[in-house]
């Protein structure tokens, strides 16, 4: 039991791993959202990749469950 | 993280969805459809903009003056309160009312062609679509009903945060993504919900912030009218409202407004004794000349009888933050990509408030220890999930 719960405990990644990939999808929705704003043609296609990243980041994660 | 600390952010969490969620699902239920309210209207035949040939009206077209005729001729005893323009066709909105100060309930709106200088006829009203702008607006309740609604927005914004905080201890064991199918259904519920939760959590915040912004837009627009705009109109304080018939040239306005503010095109015109006015002046407010301000407004106030300017100046900046709202909030502003993008968001929204949902009512009975157990382990085998 005690060793089950140290190897519990070593397998704890830290917060910053945790957030990596959160705080990524965040900022590029953030910079998609804003940079949409800035005009037409080029701004908004990147608009649209930055806001594809979270969705695609879901749809993979749904793609690859186990 | 402490458990003392899961708890507190856990009971955050419940009791800000839990209040909220019924709302919030509505508010995703009839976003939907607003989001593509352009191509649903262009479906219905009640896109009036693309069967319209000529230079935008916002540019140029029949005199302005002729155009107020033409609309107040429909509407024999009553005053004009705005007209509108159009930056991608000649169709030109008037809305008249039986006192400056009418109430909305009381006005009428009419299209009108400026390149023809004919009347097209009144808007369109009381279709599915306006129902659910109303609904998804202030629930058919008016002011208290849009209050409400920020509120909820309040409290969306309340669960996205102590969603986040929720998170991290939950997923200290488990990869991003993590979607485990060989445990029990709560388990799944509980991996799903935390996915897409984390995955939309930008554009939910984005969007609830400027939801909660744009639930106080009547309260912004008199704080502007009562703060700024009484101050650069001081001039005026004491006189008695202007009598409209002794409203003078709205061409004679439009070009002193256009003198003071070069280069930029004009949204639309804010009659005396209405919310975007004073009692004395025509408000012709002006759209920003780049890509990033055109959602800025900024009005020029020209003396409704003189037609000479009394000032021009920004709007604060709450007032300005409310105007970029809107587009972020509404999702038009980038093409029908972004607007799918914000449909899928959406549906993605609404599964996360439906699956916490589900979480709360399928709850194991009665121990919140349980639960606390559940986040602070991100559901291990062997713990009660």
């Amino acid at each position: 039991m005690i060793v089950e719960r140290s190897a519990r405990r070593q397998q704890r990644a830290s917060i910053a791993r945790v957030f990596a990939i959160p705080a990524v999808l965040l900022l590029a929705s953030i910079a998609g959202l804003v940079l949409g704003l800035t005009g037409n043609g080029l701004p908004d296609a990147l608009s649209w990749a930055l806001l594809s990243v979270p969705i695609l980041a879901g749809v993979f994660a749904f793609a690859k469950r186990r | 993280m402490k458990r003392s600390t899961i708890k507190a952010w856990f009971l955050i969490h419940k009791w800000s969805s839990l209040v909220s969620t019924l709302f919030l699902l509505m508010l995703c239920v009839t976003g939907l459809p607003l989001i593509f309210h352009d191509e649903i209207d262009t479906l219905t035949g009640e896109d009036y903009e693309a069967s319209l040939a000529g230079p935008p009206s916002a540019q140029g077209g029949v005199a302005l003056d002729e155009m107020l005729q033409v609309a107040l001729a429909q509407r024999p005893g009553e005053v004009p309160l705005f007209m509108a323009f159009s930056q991608d066709s000649p169709l030109l909105t008037v809305t008249t009312g039986p006192a400056p100060d009418a109430p909305g309930g009381e006005m009428t709106l009419m299209f009108l062609d400026r390149s023809s200088g004919e009347i097209i006829g009144p808007a369109p009203t009381g279709g599915f679509m306006e129902f659910v702008l109303q609904m998804h607006t202030d629930l058919f309740l008016g002011l208290p009903g849009m209050l409400f609604l920020g509120v909820m927005g309040a409290l969306f914004v309340t669960a996205l945060v102590s969603g986040v905080v929720l998170y991290a201890p939950f997923m200290r064991r488990l990869h991003f993504g993590t979607l485990r199918t060989n445990r029990s259904r709560r388990v799944r519920t509980l991996d799903q919900h935390n996915l897409l939760g984390v995955v939309a959590l930008g554009w939910m915040l984005v969007v609830g912030v400027t939801g909660i912004i744009n639930a106080f837009a009547d309260p912004l627009v008199d704080n502007w009218r009562n703060g700024e705009l009484a101050e650069m109109t001081a001039q005026y304080a004491g006189d008695a409202p202007l009598d409209p018939a002794s409203y003078g040239s709205l061409d004679a306005a439009m070009a002193s407004a256009k003198a003071a503010l070069p280069g930029r095109s004009p949204q639309f015109i804010g009659f005396p004794g209405g919310d975007w006015s004073t009692g004395h002046h025509y408000a012709v407010f002006f759209q920003g000349d780049r890509p990033l301000t055109q959602h800025l407004l900024t009005p020029a106030l020209i003396d409704s009888r003189s037609a000479q300017l009394t000032d021009a100046r920004a709007m604060p900046a709450i007032n300005q933050a409310l105007m970029m709202s809107k587009p972020l909030h509404f999702g038009d502003y980038g093409g029908l990509p972004l607007k799918l993008i914000w449909a899928v968001l959406t549906l993605a929204t609404i599964w996360v408030l439906w699956s916490g949902f589900l979480l709360w009512l399928r709850r194991s009975p009665a121990k919140l220890e349980r639960r606390i157990d559940e986040i602070a382990t991100g559901a291990a085998r062997g713990m009660p999930a």
